[in-house]
């Protein structure tokens, strides 16, 4: 698998879970998200959380509100794939139900939180209806890959704050 | 972890319920009913300890939200500190709303203050 010139050759990480749509694989999910990310970024902890809480919403959405009018199968996906050249991670999470619009003015103890979250930690946050369901397309840029031959200079370089 | 753990101490008329683990939209009921048990027993104040925690989502936001809004006649305190809690109560805005301290014992002295 290793490339002899990884500049030429970048490794395109990818992750990819699925599950059906509930508390328990929304919980899942995130720490299996948070995992990759420590392996496969060079990464900080405040970034990891902030990019674990973003798709955590985007999954809690999903599991609360997506399949409240439609019972039957309830699934819901999350994939994750990095642009070396853009240095992006773009996260999509789906479902195959329909988000339930909430009037806020209505039900002020409604938590309505989670959009405004996922839009002030992401670099972008897009939330598309479509027929077949609810994609959220996540991205979050200025992510630098960790290489195979990562080593302590190269981390110390790389690790500045993105805050 | 998955589990929230929930303890609760008393200092003084001052509840303390201390945090562990993942405040979640599975979790969050449980902190919002060890409010409602710890607030039975009027207190002349309530802290929320979410220094142990591991991961705050926003149902466990509204909680504090909820917690200060409906309880306006008592002190009310978060404890949070790092990326994990302090970071995202900040950014939702709901430290401006709800008092938010690094340490217990800062918790403590400012609701202490209050209730003089």
């Amino acid at each position: 698998m290793n490339s002899p010139d990884r500049s030429a050759c970048p490794r395109a990480p990818r992750f990819v879970s699925a599950g059906s749509a509930d508390v328990h694989t929304a919980t899942r999910l995130r720490k299996a998200l948070a995992q990759w990310l420590r392996d496969q970024f060079m990464i900080d902890e405040v970034r990891v959380g902030d990019i674990v809480l973003t798709v955590y919403e985007a999954l809690a959405n999903a599991t609360e509100f997506a399949y409240l009018d439609s019972p039957g199968a309830k699934a819901v996906r999350v994939e994750a794939e990095y642009s070396s050249s853009r240095n992006r991670l773009e996260v999509t999470v789906s479902d195959h139900g329909r988000w339930r619009e909430i009037d806020p003015a209505l039900r002020p103890n409604t938590r309505g939180r989670g959009i405004p979250l996922m839009a002030a930690l992401a670099s972008s946050a897009i939330i598309e209806k479509q027929t077949s369901g609810t994609v959220v397309r996540l991205r979050f840029n200025e992510l630098t890959v960790r290489t195979a031959d990562d080593d302590l200079t190269v981390r110390t370089a790389d690790v500045a704050m993105s805050a | 972890m998955d589990v929230l753990q929930l303890d609760e101490q008393w200092v003084g008329q001052v509840a303390v319920i201390a945090a562990s683990g993942a405040l979640d939209i599975l979790t969050a009921p449980q902190l919002r009913d060890a409010v409602a048990a710890a607030l039975d027993r009027k207190p002349t104040g309530l802290i929320v300890d979410l220094l142990a925690l591991e991961f705050l989502g926003s149902a466990g936001m509204q909680v504090l939200l909820d917690t200060r809004s409906q309880n306006p006649e008592i002190g009310f305190a978060v404890v949070a500190d790092g990326a994990a809690t302090s970071r995202p109560l900040k950014i939702t805005g709901i430290s401006e709303i709800v008092d938010v301290f690094p340490t217990l014992d800062a918790a403590v002295a400012s609701i202490a203050n209050i209730t003089e």
